[in-house]
Order: C-alpha cells, then structure tokens, then sequence
C-alpha cells in the first residue's frame, strides 16, 4: 500500500497548479484551436513533467539535451518553415522589407525594458527577442545565450503568436483613424522569374552571414527550406519539408520543452513578469510597423494603409489575414492581403535577422 | 525585481544600434531583390533567345 499511495505524499500545491497551467494549454489547443500542434504537447507534457518523482523528466530531459540544447530542434523546424514560405510578394514589391524591419522595434523597446526591471543582460535579450513572433528564433536566442528562463520565454512566444488575432487589432485601433484603415492600396504585381526565386534565398543567406554571423544558422536554414521549395526539382523534398519534418519537430519540440515548466523554475515572479513584457513587446512591434506606415504617408504620394505595418511582425500567415479581414471589416472592397502578405514574410526575414544581430551584440558580453 | 535605471540607459544603445542595424540589412537586401530582378531578367531573355 505505501508503494501505492507514497507518492500522493510527494504532492505539491505548486504541481496541482502547473496541471491547470497544462489543462489550459490543452483547452486553448483543442477548443481555441490555438498553436494547437505545439500548446498541445506542451500542456500534456507539462502535467506529466509535474508529478511527483515523474520519470517523464528523465526521458525529456535526453530529449532536451539532444534537440533544445544544441538549438537543432529549431534549425531543423526552420528548413520546414522555409519551405512553406512563399516570398512572391515581396519580390514583386521589396520595398516592403522596410515594414518588417519597422516591426522589430518592440525586440529592442522591450530589451530596455527588461533591463529597467532588473533582468540580467542576456535573460533581457532572449525575453526580448520573444517580440520576433517566432517561436524557433525565440528558443534559439534564448539557448544560445543560456536565459534562466527558456521555458517562460518559450511559452510566452507560443502564446503571443496564438493570441495575434485579438492584440494586434486591440493594438491598430488604439492608434489609427478608421480612414487610414480604410486607404486602399493598388496590387500591380511585377513579374518574377524562377530565377530570382533560386537567387533569393542564397542572396539572401550570404549577405545576412556576412552582416551577422550569428544568424547565419536560422537564416542559412530557413531559405534552404526556400531553396528546396523554389529550385522546382525537389518537388518531394520540399513537401517532406513542409509537412513530415515540421510536423514530427513541431511535436517533439513541444514535448520537450515542457521538460522546462516544472514548478520550482516555474512558478516564480519573474514567470509574470516575462509574461507581461512579451505582450510589451508584440504591442510596440505592432505600433512600430504602424507609425512606420504613417511616417511614409507624410512624404510619399500613393498612401500606404498604415495596417499592413502591423503584418511586418513575423506571425506567418496569421497577421497578414487578420490585416486583410480588418481591412475589409472597415470596407468590404478593400484587399489588402497581398500588400499584408509581402510585409509579413519581410517579417519572417526581418525577425531571423533580428536575432542575429541581439546574438551579435549581446552574445560577446555574456 | 529590482528598477534598475543605470542598466536602462546603457541598454538604450542596443535598442538604437538593433533597429538602425536591421533598417541597413533590409536596405541591403532590397537594392539586391532590384539588381537580381534586372540579372535574372537578362539571363532569362537570353536563354529565350538561345531556345528560339
């Protein structure tokens, strides 16, 4: 009987907390249909992982050392995301590569902020860097410069990114007029060529590992992934890419780092205070991309609807969509989902290279 | 969680450095989507010329 029920003794209020915390990731994941492929296996494995004596911990932990710690589970993810990409938009306009970089400004707005209340350097940064909306560039930055607080970070980012559909049209409102959400913008696409779609991504991997070497990893894996979608002879590479590889990472990505949200590290203060600057920081990208798209209006002659600023954060397809459907909520003849579409995959370049450049500078230091 | 002003205000310079860096890179890469458009243009009307 003591075998039985000895581990009952073991028990802790904070474990019977962090199995809500999982059964509300679940929740989110199945009825919410948020992130579900990754707050599913984090919720579940967060339960497991916060019994007592659980040996789930142990089998994680391998897990953990083997993909997480050595930052392989999101370069690996990244090949997938590559592949999924589809840069016409941009191409065809690249002028919109400015949105995405306008849309960085809540990294390092909240890089500040975190060092005001406190954070050590490098925990600053790799909570900073969950403004990037990309949960894989979130884990790698945070691993690389070994934050205390991987877990909440990666959380916070997983969550953020499901909750774009409610912050950033809070966030829009809060700073434009319904007549700027209305100015509609003319699609003329340009022709690209195959042969633009191959260089990109190799262009585009040579100058970031020549400006940052830090991002040559992320970014050199991402637009492989591009590569193998765009050369048009790895028809089955690139749909392996797509959906086998992303999936099977996605999965053990999420079990694994619920290795990491075990009460003790948890449940602490600072778990809150991550929390809360993660929003600071998906809130000041949104405003960032927005006031940029203002700031073009005083000077150039063809308007820019200020709400495809907000798309320049990297949550791919979803900020685009949301963009699209407020847009056409104000006017139902306004689409603006290709102009949306091009600044939310100069996002996705912009939020690699962010990274990048927060290893460049903070990585020495720490 | 202590405020710490002094760690702030030397942080300031990531935030303008960070930004600035980012707005360079995407210049970078934009005048270099324009040169690839305008190369591939050249060797595509060439290999249609080639084929015809």
């Amino acid at each position: 009987m003591s075998q039985i029920f000895g581990n009952f003794a073991d028990l802790t209020v904070q474990m019977v907390i962090m199995w809500i915390i999982g059964g509300v990731m679940i929740y989110l994941a199945i009825k919410k249909e948020m992130e579900p492929t990754l707050l599913l296996p984090m919720g579940f494995g967060c339960i497991l992982c916060n019994m007592p004596n659980s040996g789930m911990v142990h089998t994680l932990q391998i897990l953990f050392q083997a993909g997480v710690d050595n930052e392989l589970f999101p370069l690996l993810l990244f090949i997938g995301i590559g592949a999924m990409i589809d840069f016409g938009p941009l191409l065809a306009d690249p002028k919109l590569l400015l949105f995405g970089a306008a849309a960085q400004f809540g990294i390092f707005f909240t890089l500040s902020m975190a060092s005001l209340f406190g954070f050590e350097l490098r925990d600053a940064a790799s909570i900073a860097i969950i403004g990037a909306a990309d949960g894989p560039t979130s884990i790698f930055v945070a691993q690389t410069l070994q934050s205390n607080y991987t877990a909440a970070i990666i959380v916070a980012a997983y969550s953020y990114m499901a909750l774009v559909p409610i912050v950033q049209p809070f966030c829009i409102r809060l700073v434009t007029t319904k007549e700027e959400r209305m100015i509609r913008m003319d699609y003329t696409p340009g022709k690209i060529t195959q042969t633009t779609r191959i260089l990109f991504p190799i262009v585009v991997s040579l100058i970031a590992s020549l400006v940052a070497p830090d991002s040559a990893a992320l970014v050199g894996f991402l637009m492989f992934g591009n590569l193998l979608r765009e050369c048009g002879v790895l028809r089955s590479l690139s749909e392996c890419a797509q959906n086998v590889l992303a999936n099977l990472v996605s999965l053990l990505l999420g079990l694994t780092v619920a290795v990491r949200m075990q009460a003790e590290s948890f449940l602490v203060p600072e778990t809150l205070m991550i929390l809360a600057l993660g929003l600071v920081a998906f809130m000041f990208d949104t405003f960032g991309g927005v006031f940029f798209g203002k700031f073009l209006n005083l000077f150039s002659k063809k308007k820019v609807n200020p709400m495809i600023g907000a798309a320049g954060i990297s949550a791919f397809p979803m900020s685009s969509r949301v963009i699209a459907k407020m847009a056409r909520e104000e006017d139902p003849y306004n689409f603006i989902l290709m102009q949306a579409a091009g600044a939310n995959v100069a996002g996705q370049v912009a939020s690699v290279i962010a990274g990048g450049l927060i290893l460049a500078m903070i990585g020495p230091l720490v | 969680m202590s405020i710490n002003i002094g760690a702030f205000i030397s942080s300031l310079k990531y935030m303008v450095e960070g930004w600035l860096g980012i707005f360079i890179v995407m210049g970078i890469i934009i005048a270099c989507i324009y040169g690839l458009n305008k190369v591939s243009d050249r060797i595509d009307s060439h290999a249609n010329q080639k084929d015809s």
